[in-house]
């Protein structure tokens, strides 16, 4: 699916020129439907500014490089890269790059500058192997916040069913 | 869901609690009213991308996950009825799982229907394309809830394809064509020719509808 860099970057600049046309996005991950005002375009990937990226999927950007958890993926941030570019002193972090190297699955609505993360593989390994619950947070029918992790200590019978 | 709210009435254990998630794309408009019917006094969630489905790998509804205090999974993905119901000459539901759930809130670890932690890694879907499947129906909740049925039906159709094993994904596509809904899930239950509905458990005694 990805191109190489050059091939990325040619094309960056071939479309939207450098440092320009900047776009609005929605990110559907985890749940959480999340607007962003300002995006850099681009023909295939989601470049997002550094800023945004907490809100997007969680994790933070460090002097070391994109990190949750346990989880950090490297991050040259003094240099352009095909995950981390400056652009008119403005920075661009790809997102759609970090979820490639997380084999994390996503799909695209163009059109619509909408995009949908599945699950990081490597956030969900350790539970799925050693029988753990994953938490989750939903909203009971009356709005309010409700977490798993709210009841440990009890005993729990999660329950799925549907009106269909 | 009346079901279990007697069966959690009657337990009425405060170290044992029922969390109920709606898969429901159509949210609390839909879900309300059978939480009402109920008189449901567990927590009632309402999920609109079957979040809960995908976190546990969940085919198919009813299903539920037995939690211990210690958050491990004890039991997964199972028909979940609290009893078993008609509907004219076809019966559908189940007896045994209410009783099973009674003796493990009244025995813990010394009931017989507790397992072993649960490892979800034999439920988990291990291609790319089942992988995908979960964000590309997530992309057709959106487009339902922003109105745009024709990008909906594209997404949840596409999110079909790419994970046949999940029947969330195509009963809450038919519920908006309720008059093709039972010749589609007949068609589909025909493929599974004979396997069971839900996925089994290595070492479960899964009992499947």
């Amino acid at each position: 699916m990805r191109s190489p860099v050059i091939a990325s970057l040619a094309m960056l600049l071939l479309t939207v020129g450098p440092g320009s046309a900047l776009g609005k996005a929605t990110v559907l991950y985890q749940g959480a439907t999340v607007e962003l005002d300002t995006t850099l375009a681009d023909a295939t990937d989601l470049w997002i500014s550094p800023a945004d990226l907490n809100r997007v999927n969680g994790f933070e950007l460090k002097p070391e490089g994109a990190c949750i958890d346990d989880i950090c993926v490297p991050v040259r941030q003094d240099q352009d890269s095909d995950i981390f570019i400056t652009r008119s002193g403005s920075s661009w972090f790809n997102v759609s790059e970090l979820g490639a190297r997380l084999k994390q699955a996503v799909i695209a609505d163009y059109d619509a500058g909408v995009w949908s993360f599945g699950a990081i593989p490597a956030q969900r390994t350790s539970l799925v192997n050693q029988g753990r619950a994953p938490d989750f947070t939903l909203h009971d029918q009356d709005g309010n916040a409700v977490q798993l992790s709210d009841f440990k200590g009890k005993k729990i019978m999660l329950l799925t069913w549907a009106s269909w | 869901m009346s079901g279990w709210q007697d069966v959690y009435k009657d337990l009425a254990d405060d170290d044992f609690v029922i969390i109920a998630a709606a898969q429901d794309s159509g949210g609390e408009a839909v879900a309300r009213e059978w939480y009402d019917k109920a008189g449901a006094t567990y927590v009632a969630l309402v999920d609109q991308t079957h979040t809960v489905s995908s976190l546990y790998g969940l085919v198919n509804v009813p299903s539920a996950v037995w939690i211990d205090e210690s958050g491990s999974i004890r039991r997964i993905d199972e028909g979940t009825y609290a009893t078993t119901h008609k509907m004219g000459d076809f019966e559908f539901g189940r007896a045994d799982y209410a009783p099973m759930v009674v003796d493990w809130v009244t025995n813990g670890e010394q009931s017989e229907h507790v397992k072993d932690a649960v490892s979800l890694a034999g439920l988990t879907v291990a291609d790319d394309d089942a992988a995908l499947a979960d964000p590309t129906f997530k992309l057709g909740v959106y487009f339902h809830q922003q109105g745009n049925e024709t990008k909906a039906n594209l997404y949840w159709e596409a999110a079909q394809a790419l994970d046949p094993s999940s029947w969330n994904y195509a009963r809450q596509d038919w519920s908006f064509t309720p008059e093709q809904a039972g010749p589609n899930w007949q068609k589909k239950f025909e493929t599974l020719e004979g396997k069971p509905y839900y996925q089994p458990i290595e070492g479960l005694d899964v009992e499947s509808l």
